[in-house]
């Protein structure tokens, strides 16, 4: 399985290379490091959620783990807490 | 620059302005005359700080004005009452706030224990035992009920945070249980200007339980993602008890870069979008809410909007005051840009060839023989008025009021008089008098070291001024104003005045002051301003720090400014400092020397004359001396200490110009003709060429000629340095 590890800050400015780097993986399955985050912003936030749903319209296996504290506590505070777990078939469902 | 950094760099200019704003409420306070809105701008100053340096990740500086901020929340809401010790300290919160923005700005540290003892100090003031000596510890009751969305936050210490909503609680809420739904959709442009949905989310996490539903409904696929673009919207619940106004607070930076709905959640209440409610919040004439492009269509805006701002933290006022404050605080509607400084300074600079340009024109045409009243020259008329429009208006542009310096001198005069047991009140006037920035940045010295001088030496300490039958509180005015063309500033003080019995005596033991001169009082006084001189017995900290009055007299000289100081003994001493408005274009007398072209800045001219042969006295192998009434001037023949000429001229036969150098003593500079006076634009020729000893600039002349500008300080020192080899003044004067 192929691996990302996501920089420590992914603000504004991490935004496009994330893109990027996700699009560069597409088709295969692929395993999400968060440890290092320490911080997520909204951008971010939302490539990864589309990645998300695209690997699911993909039919390939998308989970981001390990994950930092940091980085399950900035999932709740957007509200986006469960949205990367295991159950597939809730995804998107907002 | 980087673009963050220059969002960072606009956020520190702010920051300025704001600490500018907190001070000048906290002084409203302080005299006395703050109301509620008064309390309120200090409040948002604080907050605005902490909002954008939260933005920034300056997470020293967050930690310290949420403290502060939560203090003045207290006061605001009227749970902490503004007592005069309060304020007193607020002022000191204040001046360490400014410490850390500095820290900030410089990625230094700053004096942490200060902040720390000023931490412990706020936080006492917030739990009502002010005078406990223990840093008192937030009781456990008044944690807030923090959601996990907050966890992060937990080490800056955010514990007084709930103290304040249960006292704020019962106020407006009249309708049974209705929470609050908050929904806002960030716009691009909100995470371009370093804005985070997160911090947000964390704002309203501050004030009580919330939950968070994120909607990702218009997400794209991630191929079809624009990674810039905004997608996602939130939905926030908030407990009823929480108060509009603090929801509002928390989208104050965001205002125009999302969409914002605020509604009652039993939807029986008000439904508005940002625009609206500012508009029906300024009651009266509703400032152009053109800034806030809301994309919501306000919805029901007037009649329910209105009820929650009075019930709003600062119930102590009137509803009037109350909906005015509401314009004060928000989108202060004098619309402003910022401008890259260099751009205005180029267009100055553009301004003044085009000046230069058109005189040059008017010149050529008067050598063509054209009639006055012809078209062209009628034409050309027209055009120098458009121009010295166009000069004004841009001039007009860099010129900035003196506040930026006035207003870190309230600071500087409460440490300087704590720091020498006096008791000081700083009162400014005229602080919106504006004056060209090239002048601006070199204010603050002098005014500095008036300031310091008059608290130091002017003001006598409590016991002393009871003694004298003054209120113990010593007063010094600091103001600014226009007049003649030039900008002046004086600083007054109410003391004891000079002591010219011992001005005198100091100048004569140090050899400054023939023993048996005549000298009008007014003279006396301005003997301080000697090199050299020091009145005070002992060197104190303060004023004395081996920098005297003559020093600030020769930098305010070195900018064509003058400085003198009048005194009325046990009354007060007033210095007056009075600068041209520009540094960019010049009074002066052009004047021929050896064929040169040169300008003498009509600032250090007292007059001009033509000397007669028997005026002029020879003096030393060298030198020579012209009789002007009934003193000696030394002669100084600009031509031959310039190098224009290898031997002087009689001075009989060419003008003489009477100036008054750094020092205040006279000398008379010998030109072959006076030409007239002009005005002239400025021209740096450090930065065009190179320095050059004993002139200070250049200009172009309207025939295109470039003129010197004379540096008189430099052209008499450099006489006094180099004795030439046989002068023949000294025949000519025979």
């Amino acid at each position: 399985m192929d691996t990302l590890v996501l920089d420590p800050v992914l603000d504004l400015k991490a935004s496009a290379p994330l893109q990027a780097a996700l699009l560069e993986r597409r088709g295969k399955p692929l395993s999400v490091d968060a440890s290092g985050v320490q911080r997520l912003g909204g951008l971010c936030l939302q490539v990864l959620l589309s990645a998300d749903r695209t690997w699911a319209s993909d039919a390939c296996a998308f989970a981001i783990t390990p994950r930092s504290a940091a980085f399950d506590e900035a999932l709740a505070l957007f509200g986006a807490d469960g949205r990367f777990d295991d159950d597939r078939s809730e995804k998107g469902a907002r | 620059m980087d673009e963050l950094e220059e969002i960072k760099a606009t956020f520190f200019q702010e920051c300025d302005e704001l600490l500018g704003d907190l001070e000048a409420g906290l002084l409203q306070m302080e005299a006395g005359e703050g109301d509620s809105e008064t309390v309120n701008a200090v409040f948002r100053a604080v907050h605005s700080v902490k909002g954008g340096a939260g933005a920034f990740g300056l997470d020293a500086l967050v930690r310290y004005a949420h403290v502060f901020e939560t203090l003045l929340d207290g006061v605001r809401s009227g749970s902490i009452e503004a007592a005069p010790e309060l304020v007193r300290v607020l002022l000191r919160a204040a001046d360490v706030l400014a410490d850390e923005v500095q820290a900030a700005r410089t990625n230094g540290r700053a004096d942490e224990h200060e902040t720390a003892s000023m931490v412990a100090e706020l936080e006492a003031w917030i739990a009502g035992e002010p005078l406990g000596a223990e840093p008192v510890v937030a009781p456990a009751a008044a944690k807030p009920a923090a959601p996990p969305a907050a966890a992060d936050e937990d080490d800056f210490g955010f514990k007084p945070m709930a103290v304040l909503i249960p006292d704020v609680a019962p106020i407006d809420e009249a309708p049974a249980k209705a929470g609050w739904t908050v929904t806002f959709k960030p716009a691009a442009s909100l995470y371009a200007k370093a804005n985070e949905a997160g911090r947000l989310l964390r704002e309203l996490g501050r004030l009580g339980p919330v939950e968070v539903e994120l909607d990702d409904a218009d997400l794209p696929p991630l191929d079809a993602l624009k990674p810039e673009e905004a997608y996602l919207s939130w939905t926030v619940r908030l407990e009823p008890e929480v108060d509009e106004q603090a929801i509002r607070d928390a989208f104050e930076f965001v205002d125009g870069d999302c969409e914002l709905t605020i509604s009652r959640e039993d939807g029986a209440n008000e439904e508005t979008d940002l625009a609206a409610l500012l508009a029906s919040l300024s009651a009266a004439p509703a400032p152009g809410p053109a800034p806030l492009e809301v994309e919501i269509a306000p919805l029901a805006p007037a009649p329910v909007a209105v009820a929650p701002v009075e019930s709003a933290p600062i119930r102590a006022a009137a509803p009037a005051p109350a909906a005015g404050r509401a314009a004060v605080d928000h989108a202060p509607p004098q619309a402003t840009i910022r401008v890259d400084p260099e751009r205005i300074d180029r267009l100055i600079d553009l301004v003044g060839e085009l000046v230069i340009n058109q005189a040059m024109l008017a010149q050529r045409v008067v050598q063509h023989g054209f009639a006055p009243s012809s078209d062209i020259a009628m034409g050309l008329d027209e055009l120098e008025q458009l121009t010295r429009g166009i000069q004004d208006s841009v001039m007009a542009i860099r010129a900035q009021p003196v506040k930026s310096v006035f207003q870190r001198m309230p600071r500087l005069a409460r440490e300087v008089a704590s720091q020498i047991g006096k008791q000081v009140r700083l009162v400014m006037e005229g602080e919106g008098t504006e004056v060209d920035k090239t002048v601006i940045e070199r204010l603050s010295d002098p005014i500095t070291h008036m300031l310091r001088n008059a608290i130091d030496h002017g003001l006598e300490t409590p016991s002393e001024r009871i003694a004298a039958g003054k209120p113990p509180e010593g007063v010094v005015r600091l103001a600014a104003l226009h007049r003649g063309g030039r900008i002046v500033i004086e600083v007054e003080d109410d003391g004891r005045g000079i002591n010219r019995q011992r001005v005198r005596q100091i100048a004569i033991d140090k050899g400054l002051l023939a023993a048996d001169a005549t000298l009008t009082d007014e003279e006396v006084d301005n003997l301080i301003f000697l090199p050299g001189f020091s009145t005070a017995n002992a060197v104190s900290d303060i004023s004395g720090r081996g920098v005297g009055m003559d020093v600030v007299r020769r930098s305010v000289q070195a900018l064509g400014g003058r400085i003198s100081i009048s005194s009325r003994p046990g009354e007060g001493s007033t210095f007056t400092l009075s600068l041209p408005l520009t540094l960019a274009v010049l009074d002066g007398m052009v004047v021929d020397v050896a064929g040169h072209t040169l300008v003498v800045p009509l600032t250090s001219i007292i007059e001009s004359l033509r000397p007669k042969p028997e005026d002029v006295r020879p003096l030393g192998p060298t030198g020579a001396v012209l009789a002007v009434r009934d003193s000696y001037v030394p002669l100084v023949d600009v031509g031959s200490v310039l190098g224009f000429r290898k031997s002087s001229v009689a001075p009989s036969e060419g003008v003489v110009l009477l100036v008054e150098h750094e020092d205040g003593g006279r000398a008379a500079l010998v030109a072959d003709v006076i030409q007239g006076q002009r005005q002239v634009v400025i021209k740096s020729l450090e930065a065009n060429y190179r320095q050059v000893e004993g002139i200070a600039a250049a200009t172009i002349l309207g025939d295109g000629r470039v003129a010197l500008i004379l540096d008189v300080d430099a052209v008499v020192a450099m006489r006094r340095r180099e004795p030439r080899a046989p002068e023949p003044t000294l025949h000519a004067a025979e």
